[in-house]
């Protein structure tokens, strides 16, 4: 079987607050240092490709080995989550199956396949949560909001915006075109999108940058009211159940449910999306 | 007397109890004691019992001469007359007294008797006589010790468990029958404890309101038994196992004749029935614990998936409809039956094709408790819906049991049943049963397959947002925006083009004038009207094209204009309106605000008119 170690060691990604002027400092350092050098590359490549194999031979737990001996040097992709999350499910590990495949889609949110699997394996799960029946107008908002994929969301952003540039730049070398009616129609309608477009993805990416997800990776989870186990058990959670994370004390975090339900479990129990 | 007191008896039992059926048929000549333990000198009785049809017509049996026995005397004979489906059958009973004379085992010698040609001979009897009489005669295997009560010996009345085997393998069925024996009248009984017994899964037959009455000797001493009740019990685990006993709460009738040794205590204790039929008395019985001793499964070819089940069974699968359309339901039944303990049967896992919907199974057992052991069937009803059409298979299913009378495993294999699957309508198929159509689809669909191209792998991977190219893309046209217009303020510094800055201008310097003069229109200013309208209509004419104000006139205006192309209409339009302002600022008269009203308008339009063209 899979270590509940292995999982831990997966690189996660950067929560919680931050500045803006640092963070692209940081991603600009780190990006020169992240990618492996060309040899390492190479055994990364290797590695993967073997758990492929195994993977194609039914051998499922050698895969899921040789794919956790990438994560374990530090190194991810979004493929590698993938295949992992692949290998788990065949093996009938909903739980990490989920994960895995959370973790991809948290990378790389409009993948098809991603999405397919893990909408598979969610059919698998113990704890189908019922939500609580949705606010007419909240739900519309939740919809609009989240109907766009993220990245198509900040592809629109990022055409409107220079779209919005080349206006004010033509308007400065040929301000005689100012006045044509083509261009007076392009201006408003650039402004009715940037109104709409700048809300909407700063939304979605403060809350994708605040929003902690774990899924539950042990079989059966007593959910406590506070962060110690004296605390009296609420409910029981099931592997593969995903979970908000609100709030970290010590070694337990807390939970919420998509119905609302709040509790504490240990943070060894659940892995970090 | 007595004689009469004895038939009353006789026949009250008979009428009470049924009677063993065999003795009704034919002749059947038996003798008995009324104890097999006898101390020197104390007398016993011997009873001859003769019963067939014809039983009462039979002589009376002639004694044979007893070595180390006195016949003390006839004490009488007693007749009993039963009708049995219409077949009268009559039981004659001749009782002897009889006393030991020497110590040791004495034998009463086997008797004969002739009906017809025919003979018939009893068993013979072996008393033992000792010299101190012990309270109890009979010592028959299975009695437990028991509180004594007046009027009774130990042995008049107990009741015994009788275990078909006392070694057997775990899950095997044992049957315990409770027996009474009894050589007194008993009136009636009620079972105050079922036996428990731990590591013990029991199961009871029902027990008889009217239990089967039978003669039986026990060691030479005629009692009457009946199976009151029979349980089937089945190890759960190996090891020494105990059945509790059983108890049993008796009404005897003691006879009166048991106590008259004193004739006095007789008379004085004795109240009116009791005196004619005996007195009722109470006594609880019970059986002695059975100690079985239970043997583990063997270890030899014993299938890696047995579950435990013990006895001996059969098992049979079956649907109800071979052929059906997609998305309709249809019932799979898997039956297990045969003898042992059915409840305790495992049903074998069943792994349907991915292409069947499958519910919950139903499992429902039938035990039938009237046989000689317990049996029973154990069946699992499953719903299945298959989602894809074709022909689909439901795999064999294998079933392991262990045989305790062979000592073997036996494995059952079911064939597999084909099912042919039509395409059933697209409707049904969605989703017509259970939940939502997205969660039926899904479940004939598997995950997709794995990403075999060679990815790129990183330490950290950032969301698209905070991946530094997105931060370039996002910075890159805030330095192309800075950098054109530190570009165009440098140019146009430089050249010292004021020609630019005049049009751009010209628009807004025109419509800030336009203003001015609306303001003039209220406070009735009408040369200061008029005055600003030309300055707007020149103004603009002249930042536009470039030309010093002062120097506008209507044939150069006129050349110009056409020379870029401008409507004549438009033209036309704009000159009108300077001369009529020029004309207007000269040759003042009365106009009225409605007529200002007009002629702003008809400006505004000319200057926007041409604003378009130019």
């Amino acid at each position: 079987m899979i270590s509940t170690k292995s999982c831990e060691t997966v690189p996660d990604r950067a929560v919680g607050s931050f500045n803006p002027v640092i963070l692209v400092l940081v991603v600009c350092v780190t990006c020169l240092f992240s990618v492996p050098s060309a040899a390492q590359h190479e055994s990364l490549v290797g590695t993967f490709q073997e758990g492929n194999g195994f993977y194609e031979q039914k051998k499922y737990h050698e895969a899921i080995a040789e794919y956790e001996k990438i994560l374990s040097d530090g190194y991810l992709s979004v493929a590698l989550l993938y295949n992992l999350g692949n290998a788990c499910y065949r093996i009938k590990a909903y739980g990490k199956a989920i994960y895995y495949y959370e973790k991809a889609l948290r990378i790389s949110p409009d993948d098809e396949d991603i999405r397919l699997n893990l909408e598979m394996a969610n059919l698998r799960k113990v704890d189908q949560i019922e939500l609580p029946p949705a606010i007419p107008l909240l739900s519309f908002f939740d919809n609009v909001k989240s109907f766009f994929p993220l990245p198509l969301l900040l592809t629109l952003l990022l055409v409107v915006y220079y779209a919005s540039v080349g206006l004010i730049v033509i308007r400065l070398f040929r301000p005689e075109w100012v006045s044509r009616l083509r261009f007076r129609i392009t201006r408003y309608v650039l402004t009715v999108l940037v109104v709409v477009l700048v809300p909407l993805s700063g939304a979605r990416v403060y809350e994708d940058l605040t929003r902690v997800e774990a899924v539950i990776l042990e079989k059966v989870v007593e959910v406590r009211s506070g962060p110690s186990d004296l605390e009296t058990g609420l409910f029981l959670l099931h592997e593969g159940t995903k979970v908000e994370v609100k709030n970290q004390k010590g070694s337990w975090l807390e939970i919420r449910l998509p119905d609302g339900k709040v509790g504490w479990i240990l943070e060894n129990f659940a892995g970090i999306v | 007397m007595m004689k009469s007191v004895q038939i009353l008896l006789l026949v009250t039992v008979a009428l009470m109890l049924q009677p063993d059926r065999g003795s009704a048929q034919e002749i059947r000549f038996q003798s008995s004691v009324n104890k097999n333990v006898i101390g020197l000198n104390e007398p016993f009785q011997l009873i001859l019992q003769i019963s067939g049809p014809q039983a009462s017509t039979i002589g009376t049996p002639q004694l044979p001469a007893f070595e180390g026995l006195v016949v003390l005397g006839f004490q009488g004979s007693s007749t009993s007359i039963q009708f049995v489906n219409g077949v009268m059958s009559a039981t004659k009973s001749y009782t002897y007294l009889l006393r030991p004379d020497r110590l040791g085992k004495v034998t009463i010698p086997s008797m004969q008797i002739k009906v017809g040609d025919k003979s018939y001979a009893t068993t013979p009897i072996t008393v033992e006589v000792v010299s101190d009489p012990p309270g109890s005669a009979a010592n028959p295997p299975g009695k437990e010790q028991q509180e004594e009560v007046p009027g009774l010996t130990g042995d008049d009345v107990y009741l015994a468990a009788i275990v078909s085997k006392k070694n057997l393998y775990q899950g095997e069925q044992v049957v315990v029958n409770f027996k009474l024996f009894t050589r007194v009248q008993v009136t009636s009984y009620s079972i105050v404890k079922k036996p428990d017994a731990e590591g013990l899964w029991a199961e009871e037959f029902p027990f008889p309101t009217q239990p089967t009455l039978k003669n039986e000797l026990i060691n030479g001493v005629n009692y009457r038994t009946a199976i009151i009740g029979s349980m089937a019990f089945f190890p759960t685990k190996p090891g020494k196992l105990t059945i509790d006993p059983m108890i049993l709460n008796c009404e005897v009738r003691v006879s009166a004749k048991k106590k008259r040794s004193n004739f006095w205590d007789d008379f004085f204790q004795d109240d009116f029935f009791g005196s004619r039929f005996g007195k009722v008395v109470e006594q609880k019985i019970q059986t002695r614990p059975v100690v079985l001793t239970v043997r583990p499964f063997p270890e030899a070819g014993k299938p890696a998936d047995f579950t435990g089940t013990v006895g001996d069974f059969s098992v049979t699968h079956s649907i109800d409809k071979a052929e059906i359309k997609a998305g309709n339901a249809l019932t799979y039944r898997l039956t297990i039956s045969g003898t042992g303990n059915v409840k305790s049967v495992e049903l074998p896992n069943v792994i349907f094709p991915e292409g069947f919907e499958q519910y919950e199974p139903e499992i429902s057992d039938v035990i039938n408790r009237n046989g000689r052991l317990i049996s029973g069937s154990k069946t699992a009803e499953y719903i299945l819906i298959p989602r894809v059409s074709g022909k689909q298979v439901i795999p064999s299913v294998q079933f392991h049991y262990f045989d305790p009378i062979e000592v073997r495993y036996v494995s059952r294999t079911l064939e597999p049943i084909t099912i042919e699957v039509e395409r059933g309508n697209a409707s049904l198929a969605g989703g017509g049963f259970g939940g939502g159509s997205g969660e039926v689809a899904m479940l004939t669909r598997d995950i997709r397959f794995i990403k075999t191209e060679d990815p790129e792998f990183h330490r950290e991977i950032r969301p698209v947002y905070l991946a530094w190219w997105f931060f370039g893309l996002m910075a890159l046209p805030m330095f192309v925006l800075a950098g054109s217009y530190l570009y165009k303020r440098n140019t146009v510094r430089r050249s010292g083009d004021v020609v630019n800055i005049r049009y751009r201008k010209a628009s807004s310097l025109a419509r800030r004038r336009l203003k001015g003069a609306k303001k003039l229109i209220r406070t009735d200013l009408e040369d200061g009207f008029y005055a600003e309208m030309s300055k707007a209509l020149l103004g603009f004419l002249a930042d536009k094209l470039n030309v010093p104000g002062a120097s506008i006139i209507s044939a150069e205006v006129k050349t110009i204009l056409k020379a870029k192309d401008v409507p004549a209409e438009t033209v036309e339009k704009y000159i009108a309106c300077i001369q009529e302002c020029d004309f207007a600022r000269f040759a003042p008269g009365g106009d009225t605000q409605v007529a200002f009203g007009e002629f702003y308008q008809k400006v505004e339009d000319a200057i926007l008119d041409l604003d378009k063209e130019l």
